[in-house]
Protein backbone atom coordinates (compact mmCIF):
# COMPACT_ATOMS: atom_id res chain seq x y z
CA UNK A 1 0.00 0.00 0.00
CA UNK A 2 1.06 3.08 -0.86
CA UNK A 3 2.13 6.16 1.78
CA UNK A 4 -1.38 7.91 0.32
CA UNK A 5 -3.77 4.83 0.45
CA UNK A 6 -1.86 4.72 4.04
CA UNK A 7 -2.76 8.29 4.53
CA UNK A 8 -6.29 7.70 2.91
CA UNK A 9 -6.86 4.57 5.82
CA UNK A 10 -5.62 7.06 8.57
CA UNK A 11 -2.67 5.10 8.57
CA UNK A 12 0.36 7.62 10.09
CA UNK A 13 3.52 8.21 7.83
CA UNK A 14 6.34 7.59 10.24
CA UNK A 15 8.96 8.79 8.33
CA UNK A 16 11.13 11.87 9.61
CA UNK A 17 8.25 11.54 13.34
CA UNK A 18 10.24 11.65 16.28
CA UNK A 19 9.78 9.12 19.12
CA UNK A 20 11.17 8.86 23.03
CA UNK A 21 11.43 5.62 24.67
CA UNK A 22 12.59 5.72 28.36
CA UNK A 23 14.34 2.32 29.02
CA UNK A 24 15.36 1.77 25.43
CA UNK A 25 17.49 -0.02 24.89
CA UNK A 26 16.56 -3.05 25.90
CA UNK A 27 13.71 -5.86 25.86
CA UNK A 28 10.12 -3.86 25.04
CA UNK A 29 11.87 -0.79 24.73
CA UNK A 30 14.51 -1.67 22.35
CA UNK A 31 11.97 -3.59 20.01
CA UNK A 32 9.51 -1.22 19.85
CA UNK A 33 12.09 1.32 19.01
CA UNK A 34 13.06 -0.96 16.14
CA UNK A 35 9.35 -0.96 15.07
CA UNK A 36 9.33 2.30 14.65
CA UNK A 37 12.48 3.13 13.00
CA UNK A 38 11.24 0.32 10.59
CA UNK A 39 8.86 2.97 9.70
CA UNK A 40 11.16 5.33 9.25
CA UNK A 41 10.75 7.32 12.55
CA UNK A 42 13.68 9.13 13.97
CA UNK A 43 14.06 7.38 17.73
CA UNK A 44 15.04 8.37 20.78
CA UNK A 45 16.28 5.96 23.86
CA UNK A 46 17.54 6.28 27.18
CA UNK A 47 19.05 4.46 29.80
CA UNK A 48 21.03 4.39 32.97
CA UNK A 49 23.95 4.34 34.22
CA UNK A 50 25.97 3.17 31.27
CA UNK A 51 23.70 -0.01 30.60
CA UNK A 52 23.29 0.09 26.88
CA UNK A 53 25.57 -1.48 23.86
CA UNK A 54 25.21 1.09 22.15
CA UNK A 55 27.06 -0.20 19.20
CA UNK A 56 25.05 -3.43 19.34
CA UNK A 57 22.05 -1.01 19.09
CA UNK A 58 23.50 0.84 16.69
CA UNK A 59 23.82 -2.26 14.14
CA UNK A 60 20.32 -3.79 15.20
CA UNK A 61 18.87 -0.28 13.46
CA UNK A 62 20.97 -0.76 10.44
CA UNK A 63 20.52 -3.74 9.81
CA UNK A 64 16.57 -3.27 9.42
CA UNK A 65 17.14 -0.47 7.62
CA UNK A 66 15.94 2.16 10.28
CA UNK A 67 17.61 6.06 10.98
CA UNK A 68 20.29 6.01 13.41
CA UNK A 69 18.77 6.27 16.92
CA UNK A 70 19.91 8.83 19.52
CA UNK A 71 20.84 6.81 22.67
CA UNK A 72 20.69 9.19 25.75
CA UNK A 73 21.73 8.52 29.29
CA UNK A 74 19.23 9.79 30.82
CA UNK A 75 18.31 9.03 34.89
CA UNK A 76 13.66 8.90 34.17
CA UNK A 77 13.68 9.51 38.18
CA UNK A 78 15.89 12.92 37.55
CA UNK A 79 14.02 16.17 36.20
CA UNK A 80 17.12 17.75 35.58
CA UNK A 81 17.78 14.80 33.20
CA UNK A 82 14.56 15.11 31.66
CA UNK A 83 14.65 18.55 30.70
CA UNK A 84 18.20 18.34 29.25
CA UNK A 85 16.72 15.45 27.34
CA UNK A 86 13.63 17.51 26.33
CA UNK A 87 15.43 20.29 24.97
CA UNK A 88 17.82 18.14 23.37
CA UNK A 89 15.24 16.26 20.98
CA UNK A 90 13.83 19.84 20.80
CA UNK A 91 16.46 21.24 19.69
CA UNK A 92 17.49 18.11 17.20
CA UNK A 93 14.45 17.16 15.62
CA UNK A 94 11.98 20.30 16.65
CA UNK A 95 9.13 17.83 17.15
CA UNK A 96 8.39 14.90 19.44
CA UNK A 97 5.03 12.93 18.39
CA UNK A 98 4.84 10.01 21.04
CA UNK A 99 6.37 9.15 24.56
CA UNK A 100 6.43 5.85 25.33
CA UNK A 101 6.97 5.42 29.24
CA UNK A 102 8.72 2.59 29.45
CA UNK A 103 11.62 2.71 32.17
CA UNK A 104 10.32 0.46 35.30
CA UNK A 105 12.38 0.29 38.62
CA UNK A 106 10.85 -1.04 41.84
CA UNK A 107 11.71 -3.17 45.15
CA UNK A 108 11.57 -6.67 45.03
CA UNK A 109 9.29 -8.22 47.61
CA UNK A 110 10.53 -11.76 49.31
CA UNK A 111 8.80 -11.18 52.66
CA UNK A 112 6.39 -9.03 54.78
CA UNK A 113 9.95 -7.46 56.28
CA UNK A 114 10.36 -5.89 53.03
CA UNK A 115 7.27 -3.77 53.03
CA UNK A 116 9.05 -0.03 54.04
CA UNK A 117 7.13 2.55 52.85
CA UNK A 118 10.27 4.71 51.52
CA UNK A 119 10.24 1.16 49.50
CA UNK A 120 7.03 1.47 47.98
CA UNK A 121 7.42 5.29 47.47
CA UNK A 122 10.09 5.35 45.31
CA UNK A 123 8.87 2.80 42.70
CA UNK A 124 6.08 4.91 42.37
CA UNK A 125 8.46 7.56 41.81
CA UNK A 126 10.84 5.81 39.45
CA UNK A 127 7.98 3.76 37.38
CA UNK A 128 5.44 5.76 37.16
CA UNK A 129 5.91 9.55 37.58
CA UNK A 130 8.19 9.59 34.53
CA UNK A 131 5.19 9.40 32.38
CA UNK A 132 3.74 12.74 33.98
CA UNK A 133 7.24 14.40 34.58
CA UNK A 134 8.03 13.84 30.39
CA UNK A 135 4.76 14.75 29.64
CA UNK A 136 4.97 18.06 31.46
CA UNK A 137 8.37 18.59 30.07
CA UNK A 138 7.58 18.00 26.29
CA UNK A 139 4.34 20.63 26.56
CA UNK A 140 7.05 23.11 28.58
CA UNK A 141 9.60 22.76 25.96
CA UNK A 142 7.66 22.60 23.20
CA UNK A 143 4.44 23.62 23.76
CA UNK A 144 2.39 20.89 22.60
CA UNK A 145 2.03 17.70 23.97
CA UNK A 146 2.84 14.88 22.13
CA UNK A 147 0.27 13.36 20.22
CA UNK A 148 0.41 9.61 21.93
CA UNK A 149 1.73 9.14 25.39
CA UNK A 150 1.69 5.23 26.12
CA UNK A 151 2.71 3.45 29.45
CA UNK A 152 4.02 -0.03 29.93
CA UNK A 153 2.70 -2.07 32.63
CA UNK A 154 1.78 -5.63 34.03
CA UNK A 155 -0.32 -8.82 34.72
CA UNK A 156 0.63 -7.98 38.64
CA UNK A 157 -2.29 -5.72 39.46
CA UNK A 158 -5.30 -7.99 38.01
CA UNK A 159 -2.91 -11.28 38.63
CA UNK A 160 -0.40 -12.90 41.76
CA UNK A 161 2.56 -12.81 40.87
CA UNK A 162 5.45 -13.84 43.04
CA UNK A 163 7.97 -11.15 44.60
CA UNK A 164 5.50 -8.60 42.59
CA UNK A 165 4.13 -6.54 45.72
CA UNK A 166 5.71 -3.20 44.80
CA UNK A 167 6.43 -3.70 41.05
CA UNK A 168 2.58 -4.62 40.69
CA UNK A 169 1.28 -1.66 42.89
CA UNK A 170 3.09 0.80 40.89
CA UNK A 171 1.45 -0.91 37.67
CA UNK A 172 -1.49 0.03 39.31
CA UNK A 173 -1.34 3.81 39.77
CA UNK A 174 -0.09 3.98 36.75
CA UNK A 175 -2.82 2.17 35.00
CA UNK A 176 -4.98 4.52 36.73
CA UNK A 177 -2.86 7.52 36.32
CA UNK A 178 -3.52 6.78 32.48
CA UNK A 179 -8.06 7.00 32.44
CA UNK A 180 -7.31 10.25 34.59
CA UNK A 181 -4.43 12.01 32.59
CA UNK A 182 -6.16 10.86 29.19
CA UNK A 183 -9.11 12.87 30.70
CA UNK A 184 -7.78 16.27 31.38
CA UNK A 185 -5.19 15.45 28.47
CA UNK A 186 -8.30 14.72 25.97
CA UNK A 187 -8.67 18.56 25.24
CA UNK A 188 -5.23 19.19 24.04
CA UNK A 189 -5.53 15.98 21.95
CA UNK A 190 -3.30 13.61 23.79
CA UNK A 191 -4.35 10.23 23.80
CA UNK A 192 -2.34 8.47 26.77
CA UNK A 193 -2.78 4.45 27.09
CA UNK A 194 -1.39 1.68 28.89
CA UNK A 195 -0.29 -1.62 27.43
CA UNK A 196 -0.26 -4.28 29.68
CA UNK A 197 2.31 -7.23 28.53
CA UNK A 198 1.64 -10.54 30.27
CA UNK A 199 5.02 -13.03 30.42
CA UNK A 200 8.00 -11.59 27.99
CA UNK A 201 11.72 -13.30 28.29
CA UNK A 202 13.64 -10.07 29.52
CA UNK A 203 16.24 -9.59 31.97
CA UNK A 204 13.84 -7.69 33.61
CA UNK A 205 11.90 -10.63 34.34
CA UNK A 206 15.03 -12.49 34.86
CA UNK A 207 16.26 -10.13 37.28
CA UNK A 208 12.87 -10.51 39.54
CA UNK A 209 11.68 -13.83 39.51
CA UNK A 210 14.91 -15.60 39.07
CA UNK A 211 16.54 -18.19 36.56
CA UNK A 212 14.24 -20.59 37.69
CA UNK A 213 11.00 -18.74 36.13
CA UNK A 214 11.16 -19.27 32.42
CA UNK A 215 12.25 -23.10 32.39
CA UNK A 216 9.74 -23.93 34.78
CA UNK A 217 6.53 -21.82 32.66
CA UNK A 218 7.97 -23.53 29.61
CA UNK A 219 7.66 -27.13 31.23
CA UNK A 220 3.98 -26.39 31.07
CA UNK A 221 2.90 -23.93 28.39
CA UNK A 222 6.00 -22.00 26.62
CA UNK A 223 2.63 -20.12 24.42
CA UNK A 224 2.33 -18.14 28.03
CA UNK A 225 4.60 -16.13 27.03
CA UNK A 226 4.76 -12.61 24.49
CA UNK A 227 7.71 -11.78 22.67
CA UNK A 228 9.08 -8.26 22.76
CA UNK A 229 8.17 -7.64 19.20
CA UNK A 230 4.38 -8.39 19.97
CA UNK A 231 4.34 -5.91 22.66
CA UNK A 232 5.85 -3.40 20.65
CA UNK A 233 3.65 -3.87 17.16
CA UNK A 234 0.71 -3.58 19.97
CA UNK A 235 1.96 -0.17 20.91
CA UNK A 236 2.44 0.79 17.23
CA UNK A 237 -0.73 0.12 16.60
CA UNK A 238 -2.21 2.16 19.64
CA UNK A 239 -0.40 5.05 17.37
CA UNK A 240 -0.88 3.99 13.97
CA UNK A 241 -3.67 6.32 13.88
CA UNK A 242 -6.66 4.00 13.42
CA UNK A 243 -6.93 3.25 17.16
CA UNK A 244 -7.20 7.45 18.11
CA UNK A 245 -10.66 6.67 19.86
CA UNK A 246 -8.98 4.65 22.04
CA UNK A 247 -7.88 6.62 24.95
CA UNK A 248 -7.61 6.01 28.79
CA UNK A 249 -7.68 2.44 28.09
CA UNK A 250 -5.25 -0.30 29.52
CA UNK A 251 -4.55 -2.83 26.74
CA UNK A 252 -3.54 -6.29 27.25
CA UNK A 253 -1.10 -7.90 25.33
CA UNK A 254 -0.86 -11.90 26.55
CA UNK A 255 -2.13 -13.95 23.95
CA UNK A 256 -5.11 -15.04 26.63
CA UNK A 257 -3.14 -16.21 28.78
CA UNK A 258 -4.53 -15.08 32.41
CA UNK A 259 -7.80 -16.35 31.91
CA UNK A 260 -6.41 -20.06 31.50
CA UNK A 261 -3.91 -19.56 33.51
CA UNK A 262 -5.30 -20.84 36.84
CA UNK A 263 -4.91 -24.00 38.98
CA UNK A 264 -8.08 -25.69 37.25
CA UNK A 265 -6.23 -26.08 34.38
CA UNK A 266 -3.26 -27.70 35.99
CA UNK A 267 -5.42 -30.28 37.02
CA UNK A 268 -7.45 -30.92 33.94
CA UNK A 269 -3.89 -31.06 32.30
CA UNK A 270 -2.03 -32.83 35.10
CA UNK A 271 -1.72 -36.20 32.86
CA UNK A 272 -0.15 -34.01 29.79
CA UNK A 273 2.45 -32.48 32.27
CA UNK A 274 2.71 -35.41 34.58
CA UNK A 275 1.72 -33.84 37.37
CA UNK A 276 1.07 -36.63 40.17
CA UNK A 277 -2.33 -34.96 41.45
CA UNK A 278 -3.01 -37.62 44.01
CA UNK A 279 -3.33 -37.10 48.20
CA UNK A 280 0.47 -36.93 49.22
CA UNK A 281 0.08 -40.78 50.80
CA UNK A 282 -0.74 -42.29 47.69
CA UNK A 283 1.85 -40.43 45.60
CA UNK A 284 5.12 -42.79 44.54
CA UNK A 285 2.67 -45.99 44.63
CA UNK B 1 39.55 14.42 46.23
CA UNK B 2 40.27 13.23 49.26
CA UNK B 3 38.49 9.47 50.29
CA UNK B 4 37.19 11.08 53.16
CA UNK B 5 35.53 13.60 51.16
CA UNK B 6 33.81 11.22 48.91
CA UNK B 7 32.64 9.25 52.13
CA UNK B 8 30.99 12.48 53.39
CA UNK B 9 28.99 12.86 50.25
CA UNK B 10 28.25 8.98 50.65
CA UNK B 11 27.38 9.25 53.86
CA UNK B 12 24.88 12.32 52.93
CA UNK B 13 22.85 10.69 50.30
CA UNK B 14 22.53 7.80 52.79
CA UNK B 15 21.44 9.30 55.30
CA UNK B 16 18.89 11.00 53.17
CA UNK B 17 17.92 7.71 51.71
CA UNK B 18 17.67 5.86 55.13
CA UNK B 19 15.28 6.57 57.99
CA UNK B 20 16.20 7.93 61.22
CA UNK B 21 20.41 6.61 60.55
CA UNK B 22 22.95 7.53 62.70
CA UNK B 23 25.56 8.57 60.11
CA UNK B 24 28.06 9.24 62.56
CA UNK B 25 27.59 5.63 63.78
CA UNK B 26 28.36 3.61 60.36
CA UNK B 27 31.30 1.21 60.02
CA UNK B 28 32.19 1.17 56.31
CA UNK B 29 33.42 -1.87 56.10
CA UNK B 30 29.35 -3.10 56.47
CA UNK B 31 27.29 -3.02 53.67
CA UNK B 32 24.64 -0.09 53.71
CA UNK B 33 22.27 -3.05 53.75
CA UNK B 34 23.29 -3.74 57.25
CA UNK B 35 22.13 -0.26 58.25
CA UNK B 36 18.27 -0.67 56.74
CA UNK B 37 18.72 0.70 52.90
CA UNK B 38 17.03 -1.44 50.50
CA UNK B 39 17.93 -1.69 47.13
CA UNK B 40 16.36 0.82 45.69
CA UNK B 41 18.28 2.90 48.24
CA UNK B 42 21.42 1.95 47.28
CA UNK B 43 20.11 3.05 43.90
CA UNK B 44 19.69 6.35 45.09
CA UNK B 45 22.83 6.93 46.87
CA UNK B 46 24.81 5.97 44.04
CA UNK B 47 22.68 7.59 41.58
CA UNK B 48 23.02 10.78 43.29
CA UNK B 49 26.58 10.63 43.97
CA UNK B 50 27.18 10.07 40.86
CA UNK B 51 26.10 13.48 39.97
CA UNK B 52 27.49 15.51 42.99
CA UNK B 53 30.94 13.89 42.34
CA UNK B 54 30.69 14.11 38.63
CA UNK B 55 31.82 10.52 38.15
CA UNK B 56 29.96 7.41 36.11
CA UNK B 57 30.50 3.80 37.57
CA UNK B 58 29.84 0.85 35.40
CA UNK B 59 27.04 -1.26 37.14
CA UNK B 60 28.63 -3.83 36.31
CA UNK B 61 31.18 -2.82 38.82
CA UNK B 62 29.11 -1.63 41.65
CA UNK B 63 27.68 -5.49 41.38
CA UNK B 64 30.58 -6.56 42.48
CA UNK B 65 30.74 -4.62 45.79
CA UNK B 66 30.14 -6.05 49.10
CA UNK B 67 30.47 -2.98 51.62
CA UNK B 68 30.44 0.44 51.72
CA UNK B 69 34.40 0.65 51.97
CA UNK B 70 34.16 -1.13 48.70
CA UNK B 71 32.27 1.68 47.13
CA UNK B 72 34.50 4.61 48.32
CA UNK B 73 37.36 2.99 46.77
CA UNK B 74 35.39 2.71 43.44
CA UNK B 75 34.34 6.42 43.50
CA UNK B 76 37.99 7.17 44.82
CA UNK B 77 39.86 5.40 42.16
CA UNK B 78 37.11 6.40 39.23
CA UNK B 79 37.59 10.50 40.43
CA UNK B 80 41.53 10.03 40.08
CA UNK B 81 41.09 8.23 36.44
CA UNK B 82 38.61 11.07 35.21
CA UNK B 83 41.00 13.93 36.69
CA UNK B 84 44.17 12.01 35.24
CA UNK B 85 42.49 11.93 32.38
CA UNK B 86 41.73 15.57 32.28
CA UNK B 87 45.12 16.67 33.44
CA UNK B 88 47.02 15.52 30.60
Amino acid sequence: MSNERFAQAGIHDYRDRVVLITGGTRGIGLATGLAYGRLGAHVILTHKWGSADEDAILREFAQVGAPAPTIAEADAGSPEDTLSLVQGIQQKHGRLDVFISNVAFAQIVKTLDDYQKRALLRSIDYSVWPMVEYTRQIKAVFGTYPRYVIGLSSIGPDKYTANYDFVASSKAVMETLCRYLAFRLGPEGVRVNVVRAALVRTESLHATMGPDCVPFIERFDPTMFVSVEEVANAILALTSGLMDAMTGQVISVDHGAPFYDNIMRLYGERDKIKLDARPAEKQGE
Amino acid sequence: MTRDEIWGVIKKHLSDAVDELDADSIDTSKSMMDYGANSLDLVEVVSRSMRELKVKIPRAELNKLTNIDGLIDLFHKSIQERDAGSAS
